[in-house]
């Protein structure tokens, strides 16, 4: 071994010199090129951090100039008046990102597997699942908002089973429901897509090794073809998580008064309040305070998930 | 392409697939099969159902839409809710903002994130890998963290109501995730190709443009696809920076529109689907390319 490697280093060509004036001509290019990144990370991504940092200490109308209060933001995110409604918001928020996730990660993946077994006509299926990912927005909100309403499409399948359904998105009891149900429907698609694009990448030697020691199709499932899915799981699960909780176009569209969280603040989404801060009360320094306390927790959920992947992730087998 | 060619690959009778053939057969083939058509027929039913019926009912008047019933198809395709959209509300303007907006924040983001993605990949710098690692953590920076700051500065710069705070941020940089999508392809291509060109006499400039950048016209297509479609979609930024009814997006128009005419269902389903037909369409065009573009992504890395 080390004889080889010293007769290695002898037969590798002697690495040109680095021309210094040449190196020094390819930064300044390097850094000619990646000018406009960098500008914009200045002006729409340092600059706001920091001066939502500031803001997030100040009392600020929007007018004038802002004045710095200490902590009396973050105090005021568990005083009695804003307290419980921040809480309402933030456990909504949970609720509406911890349900929908994992349901669209099931369904996602279950709609790949199907499709993966060499189905006829896969393309048209494929868009069928796909499509209401790409529309989703206020334009497909708005057909849900009659589907889920008093005597929309759901209630009339629920009176064929004979159960007389709720106005969804006007009861406070199941209006988190219909936002989840839109948003399993918006949101299934992409991630099936890249479940479907990972099992067809999948190396066969491996399914077909566990066919021929007797792994039946349950088992080949869920101890290999699941095992070699956790890179897209993981990808699937960061991005679905992080935009599951940064839920705002649904729950605003959907409400009767718009932005208002209503039926009784039920569907009222972090988001939405930070929104609601800052647009409807002027409170500027307050919203960037609770803007700031839900960016920490994105960030802190979005590293643990990095930080657990590790544990959970296999990219041994690269394609 | 990969995805299209991987099932047909499949399907060749080699030994492997037959024994795998074997080890299946609780059920016969076709009861399976069956099966796994009826579930998907089923599923993809249900998936489609809000646009069929959408489709359906901006044909429809309010009487027909509230009939109970599964009526997909209208009594008849009359045209008065689409006329009753453009004279209610300012559709068109919204729409021609929408599609203003969308073109050249696409563009840019286009064009700039693969400038700036041949820095990182081609161009070497002391640093550039920090540089770099900088530009991808603020993929996980959710905008709605700098939403306020940035409507500050717009409102002082004196932006708002006019397209630019969702164009022109896009325009430096074109946003991480694409820097990085465009990185990964700049990557893929044969670094000989630039120092051929160098030892030519052409300028970095040259080399990029005249070069590169028509190589990676693949990935090229798939960032501006995905970046059209999410701009078109955007909801909180125009709905912040754009509040003026006559200077709004497309949905936050329908927004509006949607809590004025809460029981004329007639009019919002002509109305949404009319925002809908440019997206289903580009979708239509572009659709191999979006698939594509998962491969791309690297996801599976």
């Amino acid at each position: 071994m080390t004889d080889g490697q010293g007769r290695l280093q002898l037969r590798r060509r002697p690495r040109p010199q680095p021309n210094r004036k040449l190196a020094k001509r390819e930064a300044r290019w390097f850094y000619f090129f990646i000018a406009p990144w960098l500008i914009g990370f200045i002006f729409f991504g340092l600059w706001p951090i920091a001066a939502s940092f500031g803001l997030a200490f100040s009392d600020y109308d929007l007018g004038g100039w802002p004045s710095f209060v200490g902590l009396d933001n973050f105090e005021k995110m568990v005083d009695p008046v804003q307290g419980p409604v921040l809480a309402k918001a933030i456990r909504n928020t949970l609720f509406i990102a911890l349900t929908v996730v994992p349901l669209q990660l099931a369904l996602g993946l279950g709609l790949a597997v199907l499709l993966s077994q060499n189905v006829r006509g896969m393309p048209i299926f494929r868009t069928a699942f796909y499509l209401p990912s790409v529309v989703a927005g206020v334009a497909s909100i708005v057909v849900w908002i009659w589907i889920l309403g008093s005597d929309g499409l759901l209630n009339q399948g629920l009176e064929l089973l004979g159960i007389d359904g709720p106005v969804w998105l006007r009861d406070p009891a199941t209006v988190k429901l219909g936002v989840i149900i839109v948003m399993v429907w918006g949101g299934t698609g992409a991630m099936m897509l890249i479940f479907l694009a990972g099992l067809q990448g999948l190396p066969s030697e491996l399914l077909d090794a566990a066919a021929v020691d007797g792994a039946g199709p349950l088992r080949r499932f869920w101890h290999v073809k699941l095992p070699l899915l956790t890179p897209q799981l993981f990808f699937n699960l960061v991005i679905g998580l992080a935009s599951g909780l940064g839920v705002f176009t649904e729950t605003y569209v959907i409400s009767t008064d718009p932005g208002s969280g209503a039926p009784a603040n039920e569907s009222l989404t972090l988001v939405m309040y930070i929104y609601r801060q800052l647009l409807r009360n002027l409170q500027a320094g307050y919203a960037s305070a609770v803007a700031w306390v839900f960016t920490a927790a994105v960030a802190l959920l979005t590293a643990l998930q990095f930080w657990s992947s590790r544990r959970w992730v296999h990219y041994e087998y690269e394609n | 392409m990969l995805l299209q060619t991987k099932p047909s690959s499949e399907s060749t009778d080699t030994t492997a697939s037959g024994s795998r053939r074997i080890k299946r057969s609780g059920k016969p083939r076709f009861v399976r099969r069956g099966f796994l058509y009826l579930s998907l027929i089923g599923l993809s039913f249900l998936f489609a159902l809000p646009f069929l019926w959408q489709f359906g009912a901006s044909f429809k008047t309010n009487a027909e839409i509230i009939q109970p019933g599964l009526n997909l198809i209208p009594e008849s395709f009359r045209l008065d809710n689409f006329r009753r959209a453009f004279e209610e509300v300012p559709f068109d303007l919204w729409f021609y903002n929408s599609l203003f907006i969308a073109v050249l924040a696409t563009i840019g983001a286009t064009l700039s994130s693969a400038f700036c993605a041949y820095g990182f990949a081609v161009l070497r710098a002391r640093g550039s890998s920090l540089w770099f690692g900088l530009a991808l953590v603020t993929i996980f920076i959710p905008f709605e963290a700098l939403l306020i700051p940035e409507f500050i500065l717009f409102s002082k710069l004196g932006w708002l109501n006019t397209p630019w705070p969702l164009i022109i941020p896009w325009w430096f940089g074109g946003g991480a995730f694409n820097i990085f999508l465009m990185r990964q392809f700049f990557k893929g291509l044969p670094h000989e190709l630039v120092d051929a060109a160098r030892i030519d006499g052409a300028s970095e400039v040259r080399i990029f443009w005249q070069i590169m950048l028509p190589l990676t016209i693949p990935a090229l297509t798939v960032v501006a696809v995905f970046h059209f479609i999410y701009i078109w979609n955007d909801f909180l930024r125009p709905l912040v920076y754009l509040q003026d009814t006559t200077s709004t997006t497309l949905p936050v128009g329908l927004s509006s529109f949607v809590s004025r005419f809460r029981r004329d269902w007639s009019i919002l389903m002509a109305g949404s689907v009319m925002a809908l037909v440019p997206i289903i369409v580009l979708f239509a065009v572009a659709q191999r390319f979006i698939v594509r573009g998962i491969n791309l992504s690297g996801v599976k890395r």
